[in-house]
């Protein structure tokens, strides 16, 4: 077991060691989730939006080929073309077939977790085209030859020192100093690709089954230009993206960009409804729409865990996750989907060695719970799959049998009062180990919080001797 | 909610994500207020949608005085390199300086402008140009989206109503992507300009 998940516990003993990024991002979603609680707060009913969300998201997942079958027919029937990838190689060659029969030299994205999930952007690179992320915190991860820390801020282990270094290095020139200059380059330099882009790609927030109407939400403007500029508009999603009517998406457009940024509104929301006939500039003429399983159906499937595919990818979770701040971001998780939610995913949607460790990395404090405007019950979910792991592992394993013992034994002496008491005294030995500025005791490779000088009971009795003495 | 309360509710939100407000009680007023946006971006070309208010206000003669040259709607772009080779890239609206178009509803509770695609809409006037110009008649601002999901449900159904794409503006682009500072005008128009128009 040790050997399986060496790869995560090593890269998280490396990450927490790395203070500099673990405060940037620390401090970043602290500023997050600020925003998400005030906009909470300013919500009547936000407690009801919640539910409402949960619900409508349970009822496609219930019924996902019918709401499935209504999208697809429905931007079928105005011209647009709908693929359904069962694997991340379905989609990559769907998207590589598009790009060589049309003669695509430049590709521009915006932000979409689905497409990292399928490393979209190396198997279209392979087949010759160049890729621009556009999202300026993807697009400075590109040029660094990194993958996101973050759903919402991809770029959010990075100083702007680091930032300027980069861009100079890349792009050249000069060593720029303040974000508005680095901001500018950048805006400069993928002008000119959104002018030549032949194919836009992006993710999709929300798609309505009903109307056939693709949702995007963001702040900087790029998605309104890849998908208003190159002739062709191809976007991609999870098939759990589906709300059921146009009515429903009322809900989520209230829910998202107040939990994500605690902003009422984003600067830009574009309800797309697939090509229609617009003079050249205005708007593709072709629109594909690719939809992706890669393991999801199996989740819809799965009664017990099926209402983590409820995720919004708002980064809620991540953002009051303390293990997720402790190893400064997405990284050590080494899978597209990180924190909380990506624990959840990553054992059931991929078979990285890594995956199954996952799980155990959580406090299960609950604080992603209460953050999830989908309400999703991570912990519930974390110890199913903790349940479902360890239930697959060899039982009469020499490390499990020893656990069972040593539960078996601890139970034993809880349940009776004396037992523990003396259990707790002998414990507190471990005290003269030596107890640091944390609390913690530090030795033979082992970092544990020593029992306290005295428990709760021998404090209380020792307060009622006095009183009785002073009475 | 009665029309200036709204006005008001749109104001103060359209000003609090970052964007300029005007109030123009008759034609005249709104010509000034574009006269003075038009000096600024002068000497560079402005793209003008095609649409009623815009020729009622007579915004292209306006500009035209000002020296200020008009691309066409119809013709503001060049050709697609990927279409044409050696095209090196597209010129025309590129250059722009200013864009101005009708917003189709407003959002009180949000500050938000609703547009729906049409025969006359040009989505890349209000994207491309560093300076976004948005005209609302006051009659047209809603209270919230709960409000314009319901106009959007009635009559021939939301798609048909929204065409293409429909597009909400809550302010100018920006990113906070370095370090959380706040920067405007990253991809999309820094500065978004608002003139709610109260003359029926």
């Amino acid at each position: 077991m040790v050997r399986r998940s060496a790869g995560f516990v090593e890269r998280s003993k490396i990450a927490v060691r790395n203070q500099g990024v673990t405060a940037a991002v620390t401090g970043a979603v602290n500023r997050l989730s600020a925003g998400r609680k005030l906009a909470w707060a300013q919500m009547d009913d936000i407690q009801e939006l919640r539910l409402a969300a949960r619900e409508k998201k349970a009822e496609v997942i219930a019924h996902l080929d019918t709401y499935l079958d209504t999208l697809i027919t429905k931007i079928s029937s105005r011209g647009g073309y709908v693929f359904q990838a069962r694997t991340v190689a379905d989609m990559q060659g769907y998207l590589v077939n598009l790009i060589r029969t049309k003669g695509i030299r430049t590709v521009v994205k915006g932000k979409s977790m689905v497409s990292e999930e399928a490393h979209l952007n190396l198997a279209m690179e392979a087949y010759g085209a160049e890729v621009f992320e556009t999202d300026l915190g993807e697009y400075i991860v590109q040029l660094a030859g990194e993958t996101p820390s973050h759903i919402l801020g991809p770029a959010m282990h990075k100083t702007k020192e680091d930032i300027a270094d980069l861009f100079s290095q890349k792009l050249g020139g000069p060593t720029l100093s303040t974000p508005e200059e680095l901001t500018a380059l950048a805006r400069e330099t993928l002008r000119r690709k959104f002018l030549t882009a032949g194919l836009g790609l992006t993710g999709v927030n929300l798609a309505v089954a009903e109307t056939g109407t693709i949702v995007l939400l963001e702040n900087e403007g790029n998605i309104r230009m890849s998908t208003t500029l190159p002739r062709i508009h191809v976007a991609v999603m999870g098939l759990e993206k589906i709300v059921p009517s146009f009515a429903d998406l009322a809900v989520f457009l209230k829910l998202l960009p107040r939990t994500a940024t605690g902003q009422k509104m984003p600067s830009y929301v574009s309800f797309i409804n697939g090509p229609w006939p617009m003079p050249p500039g205005e708007g593709p003429e072709e629109f594909h729409l690719i939809i992706l399983d890669n393991g999801r159906r199996r989740i819809a499937a799965d009664p017990d865990l099926r209402s983590a595919l409820s995720c919004i990818r708002c980064g809620a979770c991540l953002n009051v996750c303390p293990v997720f701040r402790r190893l400064g971001g997405g990284h050590p998780y080494g899978f597209t989907y990180s924190g909380p939610i990506g624990a959840i995913l990553a054992p059931l949607m991929s078979d990285l060695p890594d995956a199954a460790h996952l799980p155990f990395a959580s406090t299960l404090c609950g604080a992603c719970r209460d953050a999830c405007p989908v309400m999703i019950d991570h912990p519930s979910l974390l110890l199913k799959l903790r349940y479902r792991i360890a239930s697959q592992k060899n039982p009469s394993s020499p490390r499990l049998l020893t656990e069972k013992l040593l539960v078996q034994a601890a139970g034993r002496v809880k349940r009776h009062l004396g037992l523990y008491q003396a259990a707790i005294r002998v414990a507190r030995l471990t005290r003269m180990l030596g107890i640091d500025s944390n609390g913690l005791v530090t030795r033979a490779g082992l970092v544990f919080r020593p029992p306290a000088p005295r428990t709760y009971r021998e404090m209380k009795r020792h307060l009622n001797s006095k009183r009785k003495k002073n009475s | 909610m009665i029309p200036s309360d709204l006005i008001t509710m749109f104001k103060q939100q359209w000003l609090s994500v970052g964007g300029n407000f005007h109030q123009a009680a008759d034609p005249l007023t709104a010509r000034e207020i574009l006269i003075n946006l038009g000096r600024q971006c002068h000497p560079r070309p402005a793209a003008v949608e095609d649409r009623p208010l815009i020729r009622q206000l007579r915004v292209n003669e306006t500009l035209a005085e000002l020296g200020i040259e008009v691309l066409s709607p119809s013709g503001a772009w060049g050709p697609h390199p990927e279409i044409l080779p050696g095209a090196e890239e597209r010129r025309g609206l590129a250059e722009a300086g200013l864009g101005i178009t009708v917003a189709d509803y407003a959002l009180a509770d949000s500050g938000t402008l609703v547009i729906l695609a049409g025969p006359e809409t040009r989505r890349s006037f209000s994207l491309l140009p560093p300076v976004h110009l948005a005209l609302v008649p006051a009659a047209n601002i809603l209270p919230d989206l709960d409000a314009l999901f319901k106009l959007l449900g009635q009559n021939q159904g939301p798609v048909n109503q929204m065409g293409q794409v429909m597009t909400f503006i809550t302010g100018p682009s920006k990113t906070g992507d370095i370090e959380f500072n706040l920067v405007m005008g990253v991809h999309g128009p820094g500065r978004t300009e608002v003139i709610v128009t109260t003359w029926t």
